[in-house]
């Protein structure tokens, strides 16, 4: 086989620069995805559903692309989402401190699941993000003594689905947005 | 949802975790019924006639 000078420096086609260029792509598509379902799993506007299938999708996007990338963009949609949901509850300055939460919350979950979870093998492994997330919000909501402490957590999305929802009775709101954390990763 | 689609939805692959949390789903479920089947909250239970 004849091997040019071109040929040499380009990569064949079909090879693993080609797969990353797809693999980046579909991330892309993931955080679109996600994104367009994140507003309705925060606050008023809720569909069940959504607060499922949402993370899958982010969780699809931070664990495909670079941690450089992934994670400012999971946490500026997060900020983002919520100035969106909250713009007409809270008022206009206080909004972009109200919001920074859910951004900082969203970098510490997924970025601790980038670092620990590939490490930590089998079903152990799973549960690196549903600790981490429901650990975050806990202590978010112990700081904040105000009505809106607990705004944020995933449980509430969760409201009409009464056999679901028993789980409350006996874990607190924690228990439930564990179990809706953890289906992200397992 | 992630460690199967990261192994191309082959439940095989990651038989383990995927029982676990779908057992633990199920027990939750089937916990969340029996609380609403046997122990209603008091306006739910029928005191017909009245």
């Amino acid at each position: 086989m004849l091997i040019t000078q071109e040929s040499a420096i380009r990569p064949p086609r079909g090879t693993q620069l080609d797969a990353v260029r797809r693999r980046g792509w579909k991330a892309w598509l993931w955080l679109c995805l996600g994104g367009a379902l994140l507003p309705f799993t925060i606050f008023a506007n809720v569909v069940p559903v959504a607060a499922w299938l949402a993370p899958v999708f982010l969780m699809r996007f931070v664990r495909t692309m670079r941690a450089a990338i992934s994670l400012p963009v999971i946490g500026l949609l997060g900020y983002l989402t919520a100035l969106l949901v909250l713009r007409d509850s809270v008022p206009s300055p206080a909004l972009y401190f109200f919001a920074l939460p859910a951004g900082l919350t969203m970098i510490i979950s997924y970025g601790a699941d980038r670092l620990l979870a590939r490490r930590i093998s089998g079903v152990l492994g799973t549960l690196v993000f549903p600790a981490t997330d429901t650990a975050v919000n806990f202590l978010l909501g112990v700081l904040n003594q105000d009505a809106f402490a607990t705004v944020g957590a995933s449980a509430y999305t969760q409201a009409s689905g009464l056999p679901l929802i028993q789980l409350v009775s006996v874990t607190g709101l924690w228990g439930l947005n564990f179990l809706i954390a953890w289906l992200r990763l397992s | 949802m992630n460690d199967l689609w990261e192994h191309g939805f082959d439940v095989r692959k990651v038989l383990r975790s995927t029982a676990v949390f779908v057992s633990f789903l199920i027990a939750v479920l089937l916990f969340g019924g029996a609380q609403l089947a046997f122990f209603p909250p008091a306006a739910a239970r029928s005191e017909w006639p009245l």
